[in-house]
């Protein structure tokens, strides 16, 4: 068969031509471009079409947007991903306070700069706090843009069943409450995921303590972490936490509430209205919320530290062009669009617009979420083993709710496995 | 044929319900879901019976255009890479199937221990190559991919079903006047369409499901659809589960159908193939 | 013009030698038949012919031209293959028409050729049918047909009745023979089967080992085999095969003994010497009883077969190997009887013993 002739060519032609059909790409029409790496929260919440509010910046600056977005976490090592090549198409991305390490934080284009030469207006506005967080080993890499400030939410139906006529004041009540309606067999008392530190966080916060300080103090106050576990162990034993506990997700905290299943739960202040969506819930207009409370011990002394998690603009050190990018950074971090974003349902970084009357028309809550955030803070700083030490702490936590360690060894065994992770 | 006993006739039955519960219970309830008011959705206990909603799919078109632009890239991806990986495979078969040669042997193990080589760690050296060449964003990058990853099984199909087809065929070709090329299109390849149509199945199946390729090199232009629907679940704003639920029917429909299809292709031909005189 | 010229024509697999060496010439409109045992090489002869396998060395000249590197497409023949090798995806009409397509014949003009051939080999009824739905001898023809349809000067046929039954094989045996004479065409054909040798060839090659033994008009290889081997192998049944003493050699004869045998003059043939040798004996030559100047054999009826119009006796000699006998007629002899044979020396053949290292090697 050695003889026969192979007509190669022709072959890798017509595949070729195949192939070349297939690729060809679209292209944009304005005169300049910005590459957005986000989520499409970011995306929507600037509105679309008639209610663009970057329409205006758009046509003074000749340019258009390009939003890829992602998912969080896919999000995020996509940005990183793209910051650490020798150049990358994207001029902008977002980013969540919980990821800048000092290692990721040299990825991105120290802003304090372009502020001295072109600040955004009305800066001292915007929450201090968040400022901080995006502020790593003194260089400020991102201008913060969306807040989720963590919520009490409960369902008026359900508390009025058990015959309260208002939400809890203190962290006891609170138990006491979801223990009666867990008791009267009206719903299950209340619903956390286990896979996230939020909770545990907020319930050691509520008795003064925490997981871990801004500064790396690993429970600076163990005796209110134990007390925090007691109190969730507690919870878990009577049934004011689901049977199911161990493996209920951030989703199911939604589904419960909508169907009622559940009396109380933690989430960001922004989802109430996923959760009276009509559509949706069997509770519309019934499920509200309050600043979670802190123990009776604290009440009226210690304000509650809330877990509030925030995104930030970023420009990569290596995009192309910082100067649209910072034209962008500035125009939406305006009070204006700010304002704008916010009507559209997104947590805003500035104090004052919580106060305007517009949107605390649209959204009664606008006000003590505002407290709320005056003085949240993440769950916990960012650091190279974060999510290692957040899964060692779960575990931890997990086996003092179900009840397989006491609280005081669960404590103990958190100090001593976390510690060696810390920067 | 001997009589059954009552009890083995009912163990049967009782296996047969329990295989089709398994393999079709997740499909029912996507799509059934799907077709559910949101409220119903994750009701206790479970609604068995529901008025079916349009609503969802409706939210889908106008909220998540970009859904829908994923479907198209994903037929472009899927289509493409399947060509190629089909076209491929069959040549490299032939070549395999009918040249004996010490390398070739040894290609041949290279080509499945390439495939043994978990796709991250080829993926993320491949990164900044990708971008280097302009590919990044493109159909192209993701057919090739794809392509390349189905080539080393396809081929080892293809030579199997290749080996099965009598040399003879095509030394009398040969002898008839047929090139190379002209006996691989016109006696190879009908024979083989079994083979082809297992390769294409699994290509398919692969390209149009595919998400990690596809999230690290795509991102606007070649945005396959599963990351459309990754974005849903992930939303931070809160999951809308009936648009996700119809999102994945849509999602699922195409494949199910093509699968449906090609099973009684594959199952005909491969019969067929066995009892060939 | 289709004469075939091969000269030194070798080939080699991995250093391994398969055909050492075959000069052969075949004239235009000739039928040519390579016999020999399995694994000769006969198929490899006639696949480098074809073009199918690559020529290690020597020269293949088709129409006084130099062949080894055309491509077999380009050789102007066909080849008809033991297993048929039909397109299984396609009609019978489509298989055979597959190389008239691939030559760009006008469809019109390929129809009607096809039509003809199916005509010829009586097979247009079959034309719509797969070839999954053919009897073996409708796949033989059809077989025929696709190699006919393209009007080759040279027709190849490798073992093409193997796989059919004994009466099909006559059938098409007397086909094939009538094909040549109407076709006039060149015609090279292998088989194991002797009487498919003898009654087709205009000359018989007659190979093993990749060695050419003798080529000849079937007759002459019968009655002037040029070695034991050939003897064996032409001729049926088989030549019986005596070991012998050759005692002395004068003037073109010898006289050997064997115990059981002669002592008796024969024809020398290569022999020159005395020494070992063997001695052929047609079965054919035997005949019961003793008469003046034959050579006489003695021994049991170890087994008989009786056909009718002859039969076949093997006989265990007293003091040496068996021998088979065919006779004319029916013979009624009952086992294990004591039996005489004899032959005239003039008709059997003497061979030297280093042609036969092994007489058991000859198959039947
Ligand atoms: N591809 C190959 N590689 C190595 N040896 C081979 C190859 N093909 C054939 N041979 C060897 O060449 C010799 C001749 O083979 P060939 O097929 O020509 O025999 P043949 O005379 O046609 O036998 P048969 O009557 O059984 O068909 C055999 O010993 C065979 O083993
Ligand atoms: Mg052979």
């Amino acid at each position: 068969m050695k003889t026969l002739q192979t007509n190669r060519r022709g072959f890798l032609a017509g595949a070729t031509a195949t192939l070349a059909l297939i690729a060809a790409a679209p292209s944009l029409a304005a005169g300049k471009t910005l590459n957005i790496l986000s989520h499409r929260v970011h995306q929507t919440s600037l509105g679309e079409g008639e209610a663009d509010l970057m329409a205006a910046w758009k046509q003074s600056n000749d340019a258009d947007l390009a939003f890829t977005t992602f998912d969080s976490n896919p999000l995020m090592d996509r940005l990183f991903r793209e910051a650490s090549l020798p150049e990358t198409e994207f001029g902008l991305g977002y980013l969540v306070d919980n990821r800048p390490t000092s290692e990721i934080a040299k990825l991105f284009e120290p802003l304090d700069p372009w502020m001295e030469k072109d600040a955004i207006a009305d800066f001292a506005d915007i929450a201090p706090g968040l400022i901080k967080g995006m502020t790593i080993d003194g260089k400020l890499i991102g201008i913060p843009v969306r807040t989720a400030t963590q919520a009490l939410f409960y369902n008026q139906d359900l508390l009025e069943q058990a015959g309260f006529s208002a939400p809890p004041a203190t962290l006891e009540e609170l138990v006491a409450q979801a223990r009666k309606i867990t008791d009267d067999k009206i719903a299950t008392g209340m619903i956390l995921a286990s896979d996230l530190a939020v909770f545990p966080v907020m319930f050691a916060r509520a008795f003064g303590g925490d997981f871990l300080t801004p500064d790396f103090k690993l429970l600076p106050d163990p005796a209110a972490m134990e007390q925090a576990l007691t109190v969730l162990a507690g919870m878990f034993a009577n049934g004011a936490l689901p049977r199911s506990y161990a493996t209920t997700k951030n989703d199911d905290q939604v589904t419960w509430m909508q169907q009622g299943r559940a009396a109380f739960t933690v989430l960001p202040f922004a989802r109430a209205a996923q959760l009276n969506d009509p559509e949706q819930s069997k509770f519309s207009g019934r499920i509200t919320a309050v600043g979670f409370p802190v123990a009776e011990a604290l009440a009226g002394k210690t304000p509650m530290a809330t877990v509030v998690e925030a995104w930030a603009m970023v420009i990569p050190a290596n995009a192309k062009d910082k100067d649209l990018a910072w034209s962008y950074i500035k125009q939406v971090a305006s009070p204006e669009t700010t304002l704008g974003m916010a009507l559209n349902g997104n947590g805003p970084a500035r104090v004052s617009t919580f106060s305007d009357p517009q949107l605390v028309a649209k959204n009664p809550l606008a006000t003590i979420e505002a407290e709320a955030l005056a003085n949240g803070r993440g769950a916990f700083p960012p650091f190279p083993e974060a999510a290692r030490a957040q899964a060692l702490f779960l575990e931890e936590v997990q086996l003092a709710v179900l009840g397989r360690k006491s609280p005081a060894e669960a404590v103990e065994a958190i100090a001593a496995r976390v510690a060696p992770l810390l920067p | 044929m001997r009589a059954e006993t009552v009890l083995i006739r009912l163990g049967k039955a009782v296996a047969v319900v329990a295989i089709l519960f398994w393999s079709l219970f997740p499909i029912v309830f996507i799509v059934s879901s799907s077709l559910k008011p949101g409220q119903d959705i994750f009701a206790v206990p479970p609604q068995w019976t529901f008025q079916p909603t349009t609503q969802h799919y409706v939210t889908l078109w106008t909220q998540w255009g970009v859904f829908f632009q994923g479907l198209a890239n994903s037929a472009i991806v899927t289509v493409g890479a399947t060509l190629l990986a089909v076209i491929a495979s069959t040549c490299a078969g032939y070549v395999f199937s009918r040249h004996a040669a010490r390398w070739l042997e040894l290609s041949i193990v290279g080509l499945i221990a390439v495939r043994l080589i978990p796709p991250i760690v080829v993926t993320l050296p491949l990164f900044p190559i990708v971008n280097r060449l302009g590919l990044a964003d493109t159909h192209l990058v993701l057919i090739i991919l794809y392509a390349t990853f189905f080539v080393s099984l396809g081929t080892v199909l293809m030579r199997t079903f290749i080996d099965q087809i009598p040399r003879d065929l095509d030394e009398a070709a040969a002898i008839d006047g047929a090139s190379r090329l002209t006996i691989l299109r016109r006696v190879i390849v009908p024979l083989a369409a079994p083979g082809i149509l297992a390769v294409a199945v699994f290509v398919v199946v692969f390209a149009w499901n595919e998400f990690l390729f596809a999230f690290i090199f795509t991102g606007t232009n070649a945005k396959t659809a599963p990351l459309v629907i990754s974005e849903m679940i992930g939303s931070i704003d809160g999951v809308d589960w009936g648009v996700l639920f119809a999102a994945s029917t849509v999602q699922l429909a195409p494949v199910l159908i093509f699968v449906i299809l090609m099973n009684r292709y594959l199952v005909a031909g491969l019969t067929a193939g066995a009892t060939k005189g | 013009m289709a004469e075939l010229r091969l000269s030194g024509v070798k080939k080699d697999y991995g250093g391994h030698s398969v055909i050492k060496g075959v000069d052969l010439d075949i004239r235009h409109g000739e039928f040519v038949v390579f016999v020999g045992p399995s694994g000769c090489g006969k198929s490899t002869l006639l696949r480098m012919i074809a073009g199918l396998e690559e020529i290690s060395g020597g020269t293949l000249e088709i129409g006084g031209k130099r062949a080894n590197d055309v491509s077999p497409r380009d050789r102007g023949i066909a080849m008809v293959f033991q297993s048929y090798a039909l397109y299984p995806h396609l009609t019978v009409a489509e298989n055979m028409g597959f190389g008239l397509s691939l030559r760009k014949t006008p469809q019109a003009e390929a129809a009607k050729r096809v039509a003809r051939t199916a005509e010829i080999l009586q097979i247009t009824h079959l034309l719509d049918r797969k070839p999954s739905q053919l009897s073996g001898g409708q796949r033989q023809r059809v077989a025929i047909g696709r190699a006919i349809v393209r009007d080759p000067s040279v027709f190849l046929f490798d073992e093409p009745l193997s796989n059919l039954d004994a009466a099909l094989r006559m059938d098409m045996r007397m086909e094939i023979a009538k094909l040549h004479r109407n076709l006039g065409a060149t015609m090279i054909y292998v088989t194991h089967d002797q009487v498919e040798a003898m009654t087709l060839a205009d000359r018989i090659v007659v190979l093993n080992g990749g060695v050419v033994q003798q080529v000849g008009r079937p007759i002459d290889l019968f009655r002037n085999p040029c070695n034991a081997f050939v003897a064996g192998f032409i001729g049926s049944p088989r030549m019986n095969f005596l070991p012998v003493r050759v005692e002395s050699v004068d003037a073109g004869m010898a006289r050997v003994a064997a115990p059981g045998i002669g002592p008796v003059t024969v024809s020398a043939g290569r022999i020159a010497a005395p020494g070992q040798a063997i001695l052929g004996v047609r079965p054919q030559i035997l005949t019961p009883g003793d008469a003046e100047g034959r050579c006489l054999l003695h021994g049991r009826v170890a087994l008989l077969e009786r056909m009718g119009t002859e039969t076949l006796v093997n006989i265990r000699l007293t003091d040496g190997p068996s021998v088979l006998a065919v006779v004319p007629g029916d013979l009624e002899l009952s086992p294990d009887q004591d039996i005489s044979f004899s032959f005239s020396p003039s008709d059997a053949r003497l061979f030297p013993a280093s042609d036969l290292p092994d007489p058991s090697a000859i198959p039947h």
